[in-house]
């Protein structure tokens, strides 16, 4: 096996699980959202999951509940007001119109000659029916009145028969006792009647009660029902002109190119900010724990010599981290255009393969590629520096890689006013430069956020780079004993 | 080959400490040295030196080349073992063997396999998941497998158990030393060396307190046990050292009159321990 391929992977070896697990895990959440997101628009009838702002015209990866509103409310309701409907034989019916939690409602008060009050309350919307309940009521009242005369003509035939019993006492006082049985008889029979009539009424009225209610609970559930299902037809309504709206479409727009692009920058800057921050730690650590671990005089004693691995190790740091995230990166695209490209295809006439067209993959992994190796000559002064700390530090490589920068700049603004060091810094930081665009020029754009190559900025960040390597490769020779 | 290592008046100093006074001494191929000291005399910073980890004043050439400034030719001819822990938790038995052989040109896998196999030690544990004597066992497993000229050990047992320790010198006498290589080993624990050495090297302060090749001991270092009677006899015939013994003392005579000597009691070679308590308690007397 060849030796470099060796000690690039004994570092792999070691940092694997920032270098190759760290982006399969973010490539595998990342992928998680894009596949549920599918899902519960799938689940959903392709509806309102992956959300396409009509605004604008963007979709947007949010999972976005079912957000269409309901149907206005008619209009105002009235003022109460109240009608007697009857008041015939002592029962009276009111009707109040009034609202109640924002819904017009109606409420009806049967009140009964006996005292009993009745309060029911029905949404306005019903009072068709309530008012066929209403004419049922009022047969019933009407039975009830039929009854009430017949005990009255009762009552007259009693009194007649007191009169008799007068004439009796006054003519035949002998029939006195006849006349008392009769009469007795004649109440007796009277009350029995009229006690069985009464009986027989508050049955039916009850019954007829009962029955008035179910159809009332009957009516209010139709209406809830028929309210649900006009509530409905209006969304579907509103989806159907919506869609037939975005159905015409059927070329993406520049809009729509630039969000995918939007996204596909996202993902890579997600994943470079990963590998910067790895690589960084990476550098950081690697000529401190060998020492701190002493394992250091077990790679020293292999025939190989400081600037062979140190320069292993800068490569590692410049090239097979970001490399290692980037593919993370590209796979995780290809995922998410996919995705898109169902997306898209399934409610509008735009086809699957134009969204896949439209995306620019592999200028976009030519430009990440470029980019990465445009990157390095900037940021291997970083690295290098880092690479000072790393092999310096007796206690902390991190702050002796912060702090002498945040002297000499802090130094320099205060005395000078100038931050010709904190920008120089700055400078050459790579995450601080990803604001670059996937356009069509990539080497520009990988120019204009670094700057020029032939700046004087570039050529003294390659010397203190060189410079910074060789204090490293001093420091892993003769002071490498924490 | 002549020499393998060839050092005159190598001196170091660690701010106003001499680690080592101007050294001088040559070490021929197919010799086992042992180099023996107290703490803080000097061992480690000779070998650092041989193995170009320290720069040195004066002149070395380990197999004819300057440690230092060729230190990786050197390195493809010199093996080391600084200590029983330094291969690192993290790094798993495959890789190690994969990257060994990878990185040195003379590692032979084979051997490095055959080695292991006789050992417990899993291909796919890591380090950290192995016993000390485990860790000790694959370090020298790869460091035998490796065609080297001089294999130097700095407390290569420290820490592990007599089992351990005897295999450890067994497998170096069996499967690594021949007549072409050497090897040079620091220990606490002289008593368990002083069969395989065939060089003693003392060093106190700095400075070499006996150099000498293991058969010139008898010659030169008699140990005789002496009656209480005769101890003020003894005590003339200016003795090197002198430890007491039940009834009577013991002595560590250096070039010394052997007729006079037996006179006294029974002679005989003392052993690489006592001599090390002998030359290096001196006072002076020497």
């Amino acid at each position: 096996m060849n030796a470099i391929m060796a000690q690039f992977k004994r570092e792999m070896a070691e940092h694997k699980g920032a270098v190759v697990y760290g982006p399969i895990i973010i490539a595998s959440l990342m992928a998680l959202v894009l596949v549920t997101a599918i899902v519960a628009f799938e689940v959903k009838g392709k509806q309102a999951v992956l959300a396409w702002n009509s605004a604008d015209d963007d979709f947007e990866l949010i999972l976005n509940g079912d957000k269409v509103k309901a149907p206005n409310a008619p209009e105002a309701p009235h003022p109460s007001r109240e009608i007697h409907l009857n008041s015939k034989g002592g029962t009276t019916i009111t009707e109040v119109e009034t609202e109640q939690n924002g819904q017009k409602i109606k409420k009806i008060e049967i009140k009964q000659a006996d005292g009993t009050r009745k309060i029911i309350i029905i949404p306005e919307d019903k009072a068709d029916r309530v008012n066929e309940l209403q004419l049922d009521n009022l047969k019933v009242i009407i039975e009830k009145e039929a009854y009430e005369k017949k005990k009255a003509a009762l009552d007259d035939a009693r009194h007649a028969a007191k009169m008799a019993k007068e004439i009796a006492d006054t003519e035949m006082e002998r029939h006195q006792a006849e006349v008392d049985r009769i009469e007795a008889h004649i109440e007796h029979q009277v009350a029995r009647e009229l006690e069985r009539s009464l009986e027989n009424a508050n049955t039916e009225l009850e019954r007829a009660e009962i029955k008035a209610q179910a159809l009332i609970a009957k009516a209010e559930a139709e209406a809830v029902r028929a309210e649900r299902r006009e509530f409905r037809e209006v969304r579907n309504e509103r989806k159907v002109v919506e869609k037939e709206r975005r159905g015409a479409r059927e070329i993406l727009t520049e809009d729509d190119i630039g969000v995918i692009e939007n996204a596909s920058l996202l993902i890579i800057a997600i994943f470079a900010g990963y590998s910067f921050f790895v690589g960084a730690v990476y550098a950081l650590g690697t000529l401190y724990n060998d020492r701190k671990d002493r394992s250091i005089l077990f790679w020293k004693s292999m025939p190989l010599s400081e600037e062979r691995s140190i320069a292993v190790k800068l490569a590692f740091a410049l090239l097979v981290v970001p490399f290692a995230a980037l593919l993370a990166a590209f796979v995780i695209q290809g995922i998410y255009l996919v995705a898109a490209g169902y997306y898209i295809s399934s409610f509008t006439n735009i086809g699957f393969f134009q969204v896949l067209g439209a995306s620019n993959y592999f200028g976009n992994i030519a430009t990440a590629v470029g980019y990465v190796l445009m990157m390095a000559p900037w940021s291997a002064a970083m690295i290098c520096w880092l690479f000072v700390a790393s092999s310096f530090a007796k206690r902390s490589p991190f702050l002796l890689a912060i702090v002498p920068f945040l002297i000499i700049a802090g130094i320099e603004d205060m005395l000078i006013g100038t931050n010709f060091v904190r920008d120089f810094v700055l400078n050459h930081i790579p995450v601080w430069h990803f604001r670059g665009d996937f356009g069509e020029d990539a080497v520009m754009d990988i120019q204009h956020s670094f700057g020029d190559y032939f700046s004087l900025d570039f050529v003294i960040g390659l010397i203190i780079t060189a410079a910074f390597f060789y204090a490293a490769v001093w420091a892993r020779k003769h002071r490498f004993e924490i | 080959m002549s020499l393998l290592i060839e050092a005159s008046n190598v001196h170091k100093r660690y701010g106003d400490v001499t680690a080592l006074a101007d050294i001088n001494f040559n070490v021929a191929p197919g010799r086992i040295v042992g180099l023996i000291g107290p703490n803080g005399a000097g061992k480690t910073t000779l070998l650092k030196a041989v193995l170009g980890l320290a720069n040195v004043e004066g002149n070395l050439r380990v197999l004819d080349l300057d440690p230092v400034e060729q230190r990786t030719e050197l390195l493809e001819q010199v093996c080391f073992i600084a200590d029983t822990a330094i291969l690192p938790r993290w790094l798993k038995v495959k890789d190690a063997i994969d990257y060994v052989e990878g990185v040195h040109p003379r590692f032979n896998r084979d051997k490095a396999e055959q080695f292991l196999a006789k050992t417990k030690i899993g291909r796919n544990k890591k380090v950290s998941q192995l016993s000390k004597g485990m860790i000790t066992q694959l370090h020298l497993a790869l460091v035998m497998a490796i065609d080297a000229k001089l294999l130097v050990l700095d407390e290569p047992t420290l820490g592990l158990d007599i089992i351990y320790r005897k295999a450890f010198y067994e497998e170096l006498l069996n499967n690594f030393f021949d007549n072409d290589r050497t090897i040079i080993i620091t220990t606490h624990q002289v008593e368990e060396i002083e069969h395989i050495l065939t060089d003693l090297i003392f060093i106190k302060d700095g400075q070499f307190v006996l150099e000498t090749d293991m058969e010139t001991i008898g010659e030169r270092f008699v140990q005789v046990d002496v009656n209480s009677s005769q101890i003020d006899e003894a005590r003339a015939l200016n003795p090197l050292y002198e430890s007491s013994r039940l009834g009577g003392a013991s002595f560590i005579f250096e070039n010394a009159d052997m007729s006079q000597l037996e006179a006294l009691g029974h002679c005989g070679i003392p052993s690489v321990a006592d001599l090390f308590i002998a030359k290096l308690s001196t006072k002076g007397a020497a």
